[in-house]
Formats: C-alpha cells, sequence, structure tokens
C-alpha cells in the first residue's frame, strides 16, 4: 500500500466530492481546525480509502435528500387547500411505486458495492505484529515487539511502515481510535484484536478512547507520532535504554523518594527498584508531550499538580494521592524531568 | 364461567368510583391509554430536563456543573428515560386507546392485564429513580457494556436497580404486545378483515411481534448480569471463561428491533394522519403494510451494525451491513407513499400536518445517516462518536418524537372533547425545529471531527468547542418548544374549545363516536366495507376505489351488527388486582435487589393474587358471540408467550454454548456429571407431556373423569420430576459460582425447573378448579366446544396450562442436549 497513488495528492474526482462535501457542511465544519482528529483530515492510506468511500456516498445520498425536500416543498406550495381545491381520490399506482422501490434498491446496492469495495481495501496487513497497545481504565499500556520496554499514551511509529497492532484491555471494553490514521477497534478483555494501517505524514495525531470505560473516559487519550524513519529509530533506541541516573541533589534525593514512597507498587522505571506494573511505566516519562494520557502537558507545574492530586485533576482516578511535603514534590518533579 | 363466590367487594368494583380509585382500578382500555400517555410525558420532561442540563455541562470546554460520576449518571438516566419511560410508553398509550377504537372493539382482549402492564411501566420507572435517593443510580450507559457493568468496576447497586427495574417494564411489554395481538385477532368488528385495519393497527400489531421476540433477549443479558453481580459466577467475565461480547450479542439483538418498536407504530401514526390532512386516501396502501412487515422482519437481521468495530469476522459484518442498507428500502418507499399521498389532495396545514410534514423533512436526514453508518469502513470512523449521537437523535426525536406531537395534536380531540390550541401548535412546531436542527446537525459535525460519545468534558483546542455552543443553545431552544406544549395541554384540558365527535373530519372508526367515548365505545357500529368505514358512512354510493384484496364478503346484516355491539350489561371496568399484582411484582423486584426472603413474599402474595385473578367473575366488554377460533384466548395468548419464552432460552443457551466452544468445555456424559438420573428424568417428564395431552383431549370431549385423572397424573410426574431435579442439585458437588461448569448446570436446568414449578401450580389450580366445575355446570361441559369458542373460564386456562406444559416439555429436551449430551 506504499504505491504513489495513495499519498495525499488528490484526485480531480476527489476535490470535487470534497469540495460539495464542504459546501454542503459549511456550517458544520465551521469549527474545523488543523487540530481536530478528524476523519477527513487523512495520514494514511486506509483513512484516505475511507473518506474518498464517505464522499462519494455522501454525494449520492444528498441527491436523494435533496430530492425528497425538494418534492416536499413543492407540494406543500402547489397542494395547499384552496376553495377550489378537489383532492383526487388516488390510491397507487404500479409504476411509480415499483420505480420508488427499484431506484433505491439500486442505489443501495451501489452503496453495498463501493463499500465492499473499500472494505476490500483496508482489511489484511502485514501478519507480524509491531505492537501491542493495552487499555487500562485510563490509559494506554504501548509495548513494542522485538523490544522489552514499555511506554504509556504515546505511541511513536515510523512513517511509511504498514504495521499491525494487537489491541487487548485490562479490565473493560475500551476503543482504539485515531481517525486520521485508522478506523477503530474494539478493546476487549479476554480477546486479541487487531488493527492494521500504514501511515504516511509525518505528524502528531490525536487518539481518544471510543468505547465508554468508566468515570474517566472523557480524559483517556492517547497521542500518536509518526516520525521520518531515522527519528523513529533513534527515539526507539533511546527507549530501549534504562532510566538515566539522577544528577543533581535534587534529582536524587527525588529519586531516593520515590523508591521509598507508593509509587513503586504501580510504576516502573527500569534499572531502578520500581517494578511494579498497575499504572504508566515511567523510564522515559520526560521524553514524553503530555502526562495522564494527554490531559496535562508535560510540564513542571503540572507533573507538580497532577502528584499532589491526581483526583482534582481526574475525578475517580485510579492513582491515590500520596502525601508528600513540597520539597519532596519538588524534588520528585526534579527526578521525573531528567527521565528522557 | 364459573362461580366462585369471592367477597363482592374486595376486587372488583361495580358502581363507578371516583377520584385516586378510579385512577387506581380502572381497566377500559381508554383509562389505561391516558395513564401510559400522562406518566410518558411527565418522563419525557425529566428526560428533556436531564438533557439540558447535560448540553449545560458541554456547552463551553472545563465546564464544572456536572462531576464526571454526575454526568455519566445524566447520559444513562437520560437513554433509559426516553427510551424505556417515554417513547415506548407514549406509542403504547396511543395503541391502547385507539386500537381498539379503530377496530370496533369494546375493550383489549384481556383489560386486566393491559392495566398491570401499565402499573409495571409505572413501578419499574419508579424504582429506578428511587436510585437518586441512595446512590443507586445507572452510571455506565443505557446500553451498559460488560464488564463495566461487573460488581468489581461498578461497585454501586445502580447497574442492578437498573437490572430489575428493565425486566420489570420488559413484562409489561410483552403483556401488552400479546395483549394487542389477541385484540386484533380477535375483536375485529364484522367486516374488518385483516387488510381493511387501519394502518396504525396494523403498524402497532407488527410492533407487537418486534417485542416478543426481542425483549426476551434483553431479560437474558439482564439475568447473566444479574448472577454475576450477585452470586459471582463469570458470564461477562474472562477471568472466570465468560466473554463480554455475549453482552454485545444478546443487548443489541434485542437493542436494534427496539429501536424500530420504537418507530413502527410512529409510521402507522403517519399513515393516519397525513391522509387526513390531505383529504386523500393513504397512496399504496399494499405496498405500506408490506413494507411494515419487511421492516419488521429485517430488524432481526441487522444488529451487529452496532459491533463492526468488535473484530467479528468480515463476512459477518458483510452480512450485516447488506442487511442494513436494505431495509433503507423499504423506510424509504414509506416516505415516497406518504408525499404521493399528499400529492394532489387539499392540504390543510394544522398542527399534527405541520409536524408530519416536519417528521418528513428531518427523520429523512436520520434514514440517509443511517445508510451512511450501515456501510462498515465509515462506521469505523464515526462508531461510538457524537456522529451516531446525532443520528439516533434525528431519528427519534424528528422521528418518533415529533409523530408523537403530531399524534397529541391529532387525538387530543377525540380523549378530551377539547381542541388544543393550534396556534399555540404552531409555536411549538417552529420553536422545536429550530432548537431539534440547532441541539443535532451540529453534532454531525462534531462526529466526523472525532468527538468520542459520553464525554463530561473536552478540551478547548480540538476544534470542538463552536459546535459544541450551537448544541448547547440549541437544547434550550428545545426546552422552549415544550413549555409551549405543556401550557397548550394545561390551558385546553380546562378552558380548549369543544371538539365535537369528529373535528377533522376523518375516515376511521374512533372519529364515529363520543368525545370521549363512552364505556364499551360504541353504541351503533357503522357496518365496515372497506378499509374507510367513515368514508363510506359519510359518501353513501360513492365508495373509494378498493385495493385489490378488499373484497371480503361481511355475513351479518347491519341490525345484526348493531345488535351484537350492545355492550353486556354487566361489563367490568373496575378492579384492584391489576395494582396489587404490580405491587406484588415490585417486592419480588426489590427482594432481588435485598433479601430473597422479600421475594419470596412476593412470590406468595403473587400466589395469592394470581388465585383470586382466575377464580374471579370478571365480565370482558366483548360481544357474546365471537369468530369462529381455533384456539381459545387464554390458548393463544399463551401460545405468543411461548413465543416468546423460546427466545429468552434460546438467547441462554447461546450465550452457554458460545461460552463451552470458546473454552472447550464438556459436560455431560464427556464430562463431570452423572446422567442416569438425568435420563429417568427425561423419561418421567415425556410421560408427563402425554398424559397432558390426553387431559386436553378429554376436556374437549367432555370427558371430565378422565380429565380429572390425567390432570392428577401430569401433576404428580411433575413433582417426581422436580424431586429428581433438586436431588441433582443438591449432589452436585459444585455451585453455581464454580465457573462454567457451574454456571451452564444451574442457570439453564435452573430457569427450565422454574418454569416446571410455574406449570405445576397452574396444573394444581385446575385440578381445583375442574373438581369444582364438574357437578354445577353441565351445560358447559357438554358443550365445551362452545365454551372453548368463547375463550373463557376453564377452557381456556386448559388449553394454556397444557400448552405451557408441552413448551415446559419441549425446552427439557433441548436443555437436556446441551447440558448432558454435549
Amino acid at each position: 500500500m506504499t504505491d504513489d497513488q495513495q499519498t495525499s495528492r488528490h484526485t480531480g474526482r476527489t476535490i470535487v466530492l470534497r469540495a460539495l462535501f464542504l459546501v454542503a457542511f459549511a456550517g458544520g465544519l465551521a469549527g474545523c481546525s488543523t487540530q481536530s482528529p478528524s476523519m477527513f483530515q487523512t495520514r494514511s492510506a486506509g483513512a484516505h480509502d475511507i473518506a474518498v468511500l464517505t464522499y462519494t456516498m455522501f454525494a449520492i445520498l444528498s441527491l436523494v435528500l435533496i430530492t425528497v425536500w425538494s418534492l416536499l416543498a413543492y407540494i406543500i406550495i402547489r397542494f395547499r387547500e384552496r376553495p377550489e381545491s378537489e383532492a383526487s381520490h388516488t390510491r397507487g399506482n404500479m409504476t411509480i411505486e415499483v420505480l420508488w422501490t427499484a431506484i433505491p434498491a439500486i442505489i443501495v446496492a451501489v452503496l453495498f458495492a463501493l463499500t465492499m469495495q473499500t472494505t476490500g481495501k483496508l482489511v489484511g496487513g502485514p501478519d507480524s505484529v509491531s505492537l501491542t497497545v493495552t487499555g487500562h481504565q485510563w490509559w494506554w499500556q504501548v509495548k513494542y515487539a522485538g523490544a522489552d520496554f514499555e511506554t504509556a499514551n504515546e505511541i511513536h511509529l515510523p512513517a511509511g511502515t504498514a504495521i499491525t497492532a494487537d489491541l487487548l484491555s485490562a479490565d473493560v471494553i475500551h476503543q482504539f481510535s485515531c481517525p486520521q490514521v485508522t478506523g477503530k477497534v474494539q478493546m476487549i478483555p479476554g480477546t486479541v484484536n487487531h488493527v492494521s494501517f500504514l501511515p504516511i505524514t509525518a505528524g502528531t495525531y490525536l487518539g481518544v478512547c471510543a468505547q465508554f470505560c468508566g468515570v474517566q473516559h472523557a480524559h483517556m487519550h492517547f497521542l500518536l507520532i509518526v516520525q521520518p524513519p531515522a527519528q523513529f529509530a533513534t527515539w526507539f533506541k533511546n527507549q530501549m535504554k534504562p532510566a538515566v541516573s539522577p544528577t543533581g541533589a535534587p534529582a536524587i534525593a527525588g529519586a531516593t523518594a520515590v523508591a521509598g514512597l507508593p509509587c513503586s507498587s504501580c510504576h516502573t522505571i527500569r534499572g531502578t527498584s520500581l517494578q511494579g506494573t498497575h499504572g504508566p511505566d515511567l523510564t522515559h516519562l520526560a521524553s514524553r508531550t503530555s502526562i495522564a494520557a494527554v490531559t496535562l502537558s508535560n510540564t513542571s507545574a503540572n507533573l507538580r499538580r497532577w502528584i499532589a492530586d491526581p483526583n482534582a485533576v481526574k475525578p475517580g482516578v485510579l492513582m491515590p494521592t500520596v502525601p508528600v511535603t513540597p520539597q519532596t514534590l519538588d524534588e520528585i518533579v526534579a527526578y521525573l524531568e531528567e527521565l528522557k | 364461567m364459573t362461580d366462585v363466590t369471592l367477597p363482592r367487594d374486595f376486587a372488583y368494583a361495580r358502581s363507578e368510583p371516583h377520584g385516586l380509585a378510579a385512577w387506581l382500578m380502572g381497566t377500559d382500555h381508554k383509562h389505561v391509554g391516558l395513564q401510559y400517555m400522562a406518566t410518558s410525558l411527565v418522563f419525557f420532561c425529566i428526560g428533556a430536563a436531564i438533557a439540558i442540563t447535560m448540553r449545560t455541562q458541554t456547552i463551553v470546554p472545563g465546564m464544572k456543573l456536572l462531576s464526571p460520576e454526575d454526568y455519566n449518571r445524566a447520559f444513562s438516566i437520560h437513554g433509559t428515560t426516553m427510551i424505556f419511560l417515554f417513547a415506548m410508553p407514549v406509542l403504547i398509550g396511543f395503541a391502547n386507546y385507539i386500537v381498539p377504537l379503530q377496530i370496533g372493539a369494546r375493550d383489549m382482549a384481556f383489560p386486566r392485564l393491559n392495566a398491570l402492564s401499565y402499573w409495571l411501566f409505572l413501578f419499574g420507572g419508579l424504582l429506578l429513580y428511587s436510585g437518586f435517593l441512595y446512590g443507586g443510580v445507572l452510571d455506565t450507559g443505557w446500553f451498559s457494556y460488560a464488564p463495566l457493568t461487573e460488581r468489581a468496576f461498578s461497585p454501586h447497586d445502580g447497574v442492578s436497580v437498573w437490572i430489575v427495574a428493565l425486566t420489570m417494564l420488559g413484562i409489561s411489554s410483552v403483556a401488552g404486545a400479546i395483549n394487542f395481538i389477541m385484540t386484533m385477532i380477535r375483536l375485529r368488528a364484522p367486516g374488518m378483515s385483516w387488510l381493511r385495519m387501519p394502518l396504525f393497527c396494523q403498524a402497532t400489531f407488527v410492533n407487537s411481534f418486534l417485542i416478543l421476540f426481542a425483549f426476551p433477549s434483553l431479560t437474558a443479558a439482564l439475568a447473566l448480569l444479574y448472577l454475576d453481580r450477585f452470586y459471582h459466577t463469570g458470564w461477562y467475565n474472562p477471568a472466570r471463561g465468560g466473554d463480554p461480547i455475549i453482552w454485545e450479542h444478546l443487548f443489541w439483538f434485542f437493542g436494534h428491533p427496539e429501536v424500530y418498536i420504537l418507530i413502527l407504530p410512529a409510521f402507522g401514526m403517519m399513515s393516519e394522519i397525513v391522509p387526513t390532512f390531505s383529504r386523500k386516501p393513504l397512496f399504496g396502501r399494499t405496498a405500506m403494510i408490506i413494507s411494515i412487515l419487511v421492516i419488521g422482519f429485517l430488524s432481526f437481521l441487522v444488529w451487529a451494525h452496532h459491533m463492526f468495530t468488535a473484530g467479528l469476522p468480515t463476512y459477518f459484518n458483510t452480512f450485516m451491513a447488506a442487511t442494513s442498507m436494505l431495509i433503507a428500502i423499504p423506510t424509504g418507499v414509506k416516505i415516497f407513499n406518504w408525499l404521493a399521498t399528499m400529492w394532489g389532495g387539499a392540504l390543510r396545514f394544522k398542527t399534527p400536518m405541520l409536524f408530519a410534514c416536519g417528521m418528513i423533512a428531518f427523520f429523512t436526514i436520520g434514514g440517509i445517516s443511517g445508510v451512511l453508518q450501515a456501510s462498515v469502513p465509515f462506521d469505523w470512523q464515526v462508531n461510538q462518536t457524537m456522529f451516531i449521537v446525532a443520528h439516533l437523535h434525528n431519528v427519534l426525536f424528528g422521528g418518533t418524537a415529533f409523530i408523537a406531537f403530531a399524534a397529541v395534536y391529532y387525538w387530543f380531540p377525540k380523549m378530551t372533547g377539547r381542541m388544543l390550541s393550534d396556534r399555540l401548535g404552531k409555536w411549538h412546531f417552529w420553536v422545536i425545529s429550530v432548537g431539534f436542527l440547532m441541539t443535532f446537525m451540529p453534532m454531525y459535525g462534531l462526529g466526523l471531527l472525532g468527538m468520542p460519545r459520553h464525554q463530561y468534558t473536552y478540551a478547548g483546542d480540538l476544534g470542538w468547542s463552536t459546535l459544541e455552543l450551537i448544541s448547547g443553545i440549541g437544547a434550550y431552544i428545545i426546552g422552549a418548544g415544550i413549555v409551549i406544549f405543556i401550557v397548550n395541554i394545561v390551558r385546553s384540558l380546562l378552558a380548549g374549545e369543544p371538539a365535537g365527535d369528529d373535528p377533522w373530519d376523518g375516515w376511521t372508526l374512533e372519529w364515529a363516536t363520543g368525545s370521549p367515548p363512552p364505556h364499551g365505545n360504541f353504541a351503533t357500529l357503522p357496518f365496515v366495507q372497506s378499509d374507510l368505514p367513515l368514508w363510506d358512512a359519510k359518501h353513501p354510493g360513492q365508495p373509494l376505489a378498493h385495493i385489490a384484496s378488499d373484497t371480503q364478503p361481511v355475513n351479518e346484516t347491519p341490525a345484526e351488527v348493531a345488535a351484537l355491539h350492545a355492550e353486556p350489561a354487566n361489563a367490568d371496568h373496575w378492579t384492584k388486582l391489576p395494582l396489587l399484582t404490580a405491587i406484588a411484582v415490585l417486592v419480588v423486584g426489590i427482594g432481588l435487589l435485598t433479601s430473597l426472603l422479600v421475594s419470596a413474599l412476593g412470590i406468595a402474595l403473587l400466589l395469592i393474587l394470581a388465585g383470586l385473578w382466575m377464580s374471579a367473575r370478571w365480565t370482558v366488554p366483548e360481544p357474546p358471540v365471537m369468530p369462529r377460533q381455533r384456539f381459545t384466548a387464554l390458548g393463544s395468548g399463551i401460545l405468543l408467550l411461548i413465543g416468546s419464552e423460546t427466545v429468552l432460552f434460546g438467547a441462554l443457551i447461546g450465550a452457554d454454548l458460545h461460552l463451552r466452544v470458546h473454552s472447550g468445555l464438556t459436560l455431560g456424559i464427556h464430562g463431570r456429571l452423572p446422567t442416569t438420573l438425568p435420563i429417568v428424568n427425561t423419561v418421567i417428564l415425556m410421560t408427563s407431556g402425554i398424559a397432558a395431552h390426553y387431559a386436553l383431549t378429554s376436556y374437549r370431549k367432555g370427558r371430565l373423569a378422565w380429565f380429572r385423572a390425567y390432570i392428577t397424573a401430569t401433576v404428580i410426574l411433575g413433582i417426581a420430576f422436580l424431586s429428581g431435579q433438586i436431588w441433582e442439585y443438591a449432589h452436585a458437588g459444585f455451585g453455581l459460582s464454580s465457573g462454567l461448569t457451574g454456571e451452564s448446570f444451574f442457570t439453564l436446568p435452573g430457569l427450565h425447573g422454574a418454569h416446571v414449578i410455574v406449570g405445576i401450580l397452574l396444573l394444581v389450580y385446575l385440578m381445583v378448579r375442574a373438581a369444582h366445575d364438574g357437578p354445577r355446570r353441565p351445560t358447559e361441559t357438554a358443550g365445551t366446544a362452545g365454551a372453548i369458542a368463547r375463550g373463557t373460564g376453564t377452557a381456556g386456562m386448559v388449553e394454556a396450562a397444557v400448552y405451557y406444559w408441552h413448551f415446559v416439555d419441549a425446552v427439557w429436551v433441548v436443555i437436556f442436549v446441551v447440558v448432558y449430551l454435549l
């Protein structure tokens, strides 16, 4: 699926359909910004195929809608009761009734054929799995094949390579959703589902959990970061390394603190005594752009705010509040910021 | 009918009660219909208030009006309320009021059961809302996927209360469905053939079959969830061999027909309203009836379009996509037929017609978004986004609610004798149309822009804020429209313009009697010779072109027809029994949430009330001579119930087999269970079935002594079977919560055993009643054909009980194979 036809260069037909579509939705998409995880801001072959299918189906069905509305409008005006009105008694007309059954049937057949065609392009992908994503209440656990590191809430991928991901759940049903790159797939505990896609364009794309999974479902986002292969390789190599040793007094004090606090019962920092598995891996926390499943950006202030009282940020979150003095908190944050 | 003597005033009232007593004891279909409609309107307002609060919470990012817990409760209760406590009951309420009138009947086939359906609905709704008093409020969504609803993830009582409340509502609905089907089969006026029944009745008839076959799937899903939550089984828990996907299948096998249950009667209403206000008969009537049947049938074959993202095999998704797209064809046919009805008419734009036209304009958008969603790849992008929310509200609000509004304006004059204000009605229409568009059209955009549903808040930099703002403002405009509607109703009830019998110059039978109609509905019934009897009455000698199959000859003369429809002088309309029975069911339900002792008390009450119900003298307001019928009313009713129960057992067996195949677990002769006793037990049960069969044939031939002997034999064999089961359970060596083996073993035969107990109780009752009957009613026994034809009294009960027993036997054969041989 890496042939040039499938790049973001649009064909003439797609441009026309897209224009029609945007005209119709002009008002609706007024709020559109490049930051929306919109299914039309396609960044993969598959998403592009779905978008094209959508434009086509929408164009056909719009004609149906416009027909119905036009008829209704005409009828309302033309057949309004007037003193001289005399309603006819016609009860049926075989020809018309056959036509308005057959024509929708043909339309449905066409839509179905287009659907099958696109579905055929979307199923299938590499047999070997590059990625395992496990949904938790309310964060994403990410593991790469052939590597023993884990990360959370950020998925890096190289542009131009088709991947297949295993999708699991540790608790309830979640749904992996990143519309710019792929269709959604449910993550069902006890089952392994798969998703395959080919990301093309480098960039950062918002993913969401799209199946109600509890009180903080609204704050279970992830970032899909597609990078040029060389950059991805660099990132990957870095992730494989164990945690950076702390430098500077505050960070060293922070490292000691986290080792002694309940943090270790949930989190892992590879190369230290923290080997917990209930919460996100923090080995390279400072290399991520956001924390708390893309609820907060990864800054000192936010780290401090999050650790001091996770419940204030995400009410109902499973991370407990560990009481620490402000100084200890500073030290912990200093340590975490060094974990690049 | 028997002459069992009861304390006179205990359960029945001869003279008309007033005030609260009348509200509590009425069984007249018009009374029950009004109860349904009034109650559903109250729930509609509550559901709308919740919705407006939700929309306010999301009107700007980061709003802190509702906590996430409260928001999640809000959308869960909003959905449950609007679907189960507003949309279904309001349509059932209209059907209750209008269907008997439109077919020229005096009342429903089972008036007491009708009232019971209402009380179960009310108590189910109150139970659901009682949760607000003690923190037991559903917060997992109206379709509540497992395992989020398991105790581990939802420890509070909200899910449990929801389970019991919905089960009560399910019983209410299935009972109502049986009632409607039997009413339309048996109580049509002479000359009213099947095809001459008005479209609203046709739609209600088909709809009742959907209810009958869809609700058991929900009951099964809820029952398994109840077992998981209260008895530590693992039906939906993968750690215990369960599979969450079973919930999805069982729920959506119910859930998709459910949404057609919410629209089909409304389509029927459209087919009444549009012709009346076009002054033109319905165009394509036969096609309209066929399309209802096709939609009803297909609705059972599309459920997995709610599960396109669940990872099911491609061929399965493909099939479901095909059926989901196909169902658009009969729906489109309906829209075109309504337009063709209006074409060439003389359109009167009173409020009902405004809403009808609004429905055509708006529902079509929803239908189109539905076809889009049927396309698997597109659904892979919009599944669980605001696009789906837009679609469902588009069809339920722009479809069902708009038609419900139209129906209120149309039939309010018939029900109250007063007109609603047309001026306020127009305000209502325009305000609510603007509100509807503003609230729900932006949601399509939000879904395409990637916004998921069930979000209590969202970030401001995702491009969703403008559309959310517009949608939020729209919700308030809807609220304003609802206020105008309520004001209109209140003002019109107090001082509306008198309506007369026929304010719209209608052509169906409900306009041929008073507004409101008296008990018994018709003093004299118009002679029915076509599908538009009032047209014929108003235009003698100018019949409309008959539709092709409309050539049913009428055997009775007009005078005979009029004589038939004198209501029996002693017809009963008032009884406490339905209310008391519903209270007993509520007690059982509360016991399921608290302590089984309470449930036992409830069951004891039910048994007493059942005895009273079946023994008491109750004169149904039916004409004395019935058309030829193969089965009795009770017998036919039980057959319908059996149809429903078949789906219930099928769903549970399906769930069990899914898990057993999944886990490779065998029971029975290959597994852990000894099979000698079950085989003996099976022989005992089959023999009891033979005895039951001969009991029925003996009764029909009037041989009462043989009848009593065979019934006794059936009961003894049934008790022997049960004893064997109890012995087996006690010596099983494992329990309900011991994993899949325990689940299969105790759930399936357990539910079957409960049915056996009910069957035995019915048969014992028959033994007692037959003993009481025998020597005192020689004409009844000799002429059992007549008794059967009337479908009342012992004859009906014998048939019902024996069919039920045969069903219990048949299910056992399947369960025996599934549990002991596989």
